[in-house]
C-alpha cells in the first residue's frame, strides 16, 4: 500500500518538475508560415452533432484558401449526408461511401488530400476558433509528425458526464507533460493534425484495431518522430452520458490499448527512453495498483457488511440501543482511525490531484468550478476503471470480439 | 543534402530522455515528501495516545477522590451521582481503547500496556458502586457482569460475538441498570489475577452475573433471562 502511494507521489512528482523546467514553453506558438490544411470528419449516423462540427470549421480563423474540409459519409443511415451537403456551398466536400468503420473512412479520405497537412476530426467534437492557427507552429520542427489538442468535454450535465469531464482535465494535464518528455501515445480522433508525409511513407491508419488514433500513436513513437501538443487548440466533444455508452467506449479503448501495447511491445524498454523506461511502464503499473485496490477494498467492504449482518443476527436486530452509542462516540473514534501515516500520505495525494486538475482547468480555459466533479471522481472514478479495464483484459484472454 | 539523408540512423531527439541527475532528483524530492508525510501521520498517531492516556489519568484521579471522601468521612455517602458519570466516561473511554487495538498501529505489548489502567479503573469503579448500591440503594435491582476475554489469535472465537451482544445489553439497561467490566484474561496484572481466582476462571469468554460464574458464551437471549430476574 505504501509502495503504490509512493509510486503515485513519484509520478506527481515528475509531471511538476517536467511542467516546471518546461514552463517557458507554455506559451502560444505563433507560426511563421501558414501551410494548407485538410480536414477529414469521417462520419456514421451523426445528423445530431455533424452542423455544429463542420460549422466550427468553418469558423476557424485560418485562411480560407488554405483550409480544405472533406466529410465522408460511411453509409450512415440517417440525414448525415443531407445535412453535410448543405455546407457544399461553403466549399465542403463530400464523399459517401459503403460502411466500413472509422479507420476506412478516414483512409479512403486521405486518397483525397493534396495538401501537406491532415487532421481528423471526430463528427461530434466542435472546435475552437484558434485551434488551428495555435497548432501548425509546431510542424516547423521537422521532426514532429503530429499535434494534440485540448480535448474538453462539451457541456457536461449529469454525474458521469462529470466524472469523465474530471479524467479529460487530468488528460489535458498529462499530455502537455508528455509532450515535453516526448511519450504521447494517443492522438485522439477529435482534431489531431499529421503531416501527411507520414501516411505516405508509413502507410494510412489501421483498418483492423480497435483504437486507430492510438495505433497511429505508436507508430509515430516507434519511428522516432516527435507527436507535440498545443494548449491553446480546445476542442469540445461530446460524451457519452449513460452507462452503457460510455461502457461500450471504455472496453473498445482499453481492449484497444492492451492489444497496441502488445502489438507494439518493443517499444517497452531503454531503447526507446522515457516512453519505454517511464510512461508505458508507469501506465501498466497503475493500471494493476488500482484494479489491485479496488478488488481488494470491495472484498473488505463485503467482509465488513458480513460481520455486521452476523453481528446484528446475535441481539435479534434491535438496533436502537446501538445506534445512540455510535453516535455518541463515533465523532473520536473516527480521529483515532485517521490519525495514521497512510491517510496523511493519501490526503497529500488527493490534494496533489486537485493541484493537477486545477492546473489543466487554467490551460484548458474551463469556466465551470471543479470542486463536485473532483469529488465524484474520487468516489466513482475507481470502481468504474476496475470494471472497464476487467471487462479488457477479459476479452482479450479470451479473444472475444468487442464491438464499436 | 547528401548529410541529411541519413535515414536509417536512428534520430533520438535529447526531450525524449531524462538525463540521470533529474531522475535522481525527482526521486529524492518524492522521498522527502513521502517521509514528511508518513512522520506527520506518525505524529497524529502518538498524539491520539497522549490524549487516551491524559483521559485515562482524569478518570485515575476523579474515582480516588471519590474512593478517599469515602475513606474521610464516617457515614459513608451515597455519591451516586458523580459514579453514574464515571460510567459513561469509562465507556468513552473503552471504545477510545478498542479503536486504537482496531487500527493495527500499536504492538499488543503496548496495548496491554494502556489497557492495564484501564482495567484497574474498572476494577475500582466496581468496588464503590457495588457498596454505594447496597449502602444507598434499597431496591438494589441493578446488575454486575465481570467478563473476561482474550484477544489472542485463535484462544477465543466467541469473544467478539460476546463483546457484542454485552454492549448491546449495557445500551439497552443503561447504566443505572446494568454495568458490564471487561478484563483481557491474559493480563499479567495481580489485582485481575486475584479476581480470576476468587470466580475460578480459567477458560475464555467467561461471565461473572451478580457474583455467580458462568465458563462459557451466553446468548442474548440468556442473559436477557437471567438479568430480568434479579
Amino acid at each position: 500500500m505504501y509502495l503504490a502511494i509512493f509510486f503515485a507521489l513519484f509520478s506527481v512528482n515528475l509531471y511538476f518538475f517536467t511542467l516546471f523546467s518546461n514552463r517557458d514553453k507554455l506559451r502560444k506558438i505563433k507560426p511563421n508560415k501558414i501551410p494548407s490544411v485538410t480536414i477529414i470528419i469521417p462520419a456514421y449516423n451523426e445528423e445530431k452533432n455533424i452542423g455544429q462540427t463542420i460549422k466550427s470549421l468553418l469558423k476557424l480563423k485560418y485562411p480560407k484558401n488554405k483550409l480544405d474540409i472533406i466529410v465522408i459519409d460511411d453509409g450512415s443511415k440517417d440525414n448525415t449526408y443531407k445535412i453535410a451537403k448543405s455546407f457544399g456551398k461553403y466549399g465542403v466536400r463530400i464523399y459517401t461511401k459503403k460502411n466500413g468503420g472509422k479507420a476506412n473512412a478516414m483512409n479512403f479520405g486521405l486518397r483525397h488530400v493534396k495538401t501537406e497537412f491532415v487532421g481528423s476530426l471526430d463528427a461530434d467534437s466542435f472546435v475552437e476558433a484558434e485551434a488551428l492557427i495555435n497548432m501548425v507552429g509546431f510542424f516547423e520542427d521537422k521532426e514532429v509528425m503530429a499535434v494534440t489538442p485540448t480535448l474538453r468535454i462539451w457541456k457536461p450535465r449529469n454525474i458521469i458526464q462529470r466524472v469523465q469531464r474530471t479524467e479529460y482535465l487530468f488528460g489535458v494535464f498529462l499530455r502537455k507533460i508528455f509532450s515535453f518528455i516526448g511519450t504521447i501515445h494517443v492522438t485522439p480522433g477529435p482534431f489531431t493534425i499529421y503531416r501527411k508525409k507520414f501516411f505516405d511513407k508509413y502507410g494510412g491508419y489501421d483498418e483492423k484495431t480497435l483504437t486507430e488514433d492510438m495505433e497511429i500513436a505508436m507508430r509515430i513513437q516507434s519511428k522516432n518522430y516527435m507527436i507535440e501538443n498545443s494548449l491553446y487548440a480546445g476542442v469540445d466533444t461530446v460524451a457519452p452520458d449513460n452507462l452503457k455508452g460510455l461502457f461500450r467506449q471504455r472496453v473498445r479503448w482499453y481492449r484497444g490499448f492492451i492489444d497496441n501495447a502488445i502489438r507494439y511491445k518493443h517499444l517497452f524498454g531503454s531503447k526507446h527512453g522515457n516512453l519505454g523506461l517511464i510512461i508505458l511502464p508507469s501506465a501498466l503499473l497503475s493500471i494493476g495498483l488500482v484494479l489491485w485496490f479496488t478488488y481488494f477494498g470491495f472484498y473488505y467492504i463485503l467482509s465488513k457488511i458480513i460481520t455486521s449482518i452476523s453481528n446484528l443476527a446475535l441481539i435479534n436486530f434491535n438496533v436502537l440501543p446501538l445506534i445512540k452509542r455510535y453516535f455518541y462516540i463515533l465523532p473520536s473514534n473516527i480521529i483515532i482511525q485517521l490519525s495514521n501515516p497512510m491517510i496523511m500520505l493519501s490526503l497529500i495525494c488527493i490534494i496533489l490531484g486537485f493541484i493537477n486538475i486545477n492546473l489543466a482547468k487554467r490551460f484548458s480555459n474551463e469556466k465551470q468550478s471543479i470542486k463536485s466533479a473532483y469529488l465524484l471522481f474520487l468516489l466513482l472514478y475507481g470502481p468504474l476503471f476496475c470494471v472497464w479495464w476487467s471487462i479488457a483484459i477479459i476479452s482479450r484472454i479470451f479473444k472475444l470480439n468487442v464491438k464499436w | 543534402m547528401v548529410a541529411k539523408k541519413q535515414t536509417k540512423e536512428k534520430r533520438f531527439p535529447e526531450r525524449k530522455k531524462f538525463s540521470k541527475e533529474r531522475l535522481a532528483i525527482i526521486l529524492l524530492s518524492t522521498i522527502l515528501i513521502f517521509s514528511a508525510g508518513y512522520i506527520l501521520g506518525n505524529k497524529l498517531g502518538s498524539l491520539q495516545l497522549f490524549n487516551l492516556n491524559s483521559a485515562q489519568d482524569d478518570l485515575n484521579l476523579q474515582l480516588s477522590s471519590i474512593e478517599l471522601q469515602n475513606l474521610l468521612l464516617a457515614e459513608n455517602p451515597c455519591n451516586m451521582q458523580a459514579i453514574r458519570e464515571i460510567s459513561s466516561d469509562l465507556d468513552k473511554l473503552a471504545s477510545k481503547i478498542q479503536a486504537v487495538e482496531l487500527s493495527n498501529r500499536v504492538s499488543n505489548k503496548r496495548i496491554l500496556q494502556i489497557k492495564e489502567p484501564y482495567f484497574i479503573l474498572e476494577i475500582k469503579h466496581y468496588l464503590l458502586f457495588r457498596q454505594f448500591k447496597e449502602k444507598c440503594d434499597i431496591q438494589n435491582s441493578s446488575s454486575f457482569i465481570l467478563y473476561f476475554y482474550s484477544n489472542e489469535p485463535g484462544k477465543c472465537d466467541k469473544c467478539s460475538d460476546q463483546g457484542y451482544i454485552l454492549t448491546f445489553l449495557q445500551q439497552k439497561y443503561g447504566y443505572d441498570s446494568l454495568k458490564v467490566y471487561s478484563f483481557d484474561s491474559d493480563s499479567q496484572n495481580s489485582a485481575i489475577k486475584t479476581l480470576k481466582s476468587i470466580y475460578n476462571i480459567t477458560s475464555v469468554p467467561s461471565l461473572v452475573i451478580n457474583g455467580k460464574a458462568y465458563n462459557r458464551f451466553m446468548t442474548k437471549n440468556e442473559l436477557d433471562t437471567i438479568l430480568s430476574w434479579h
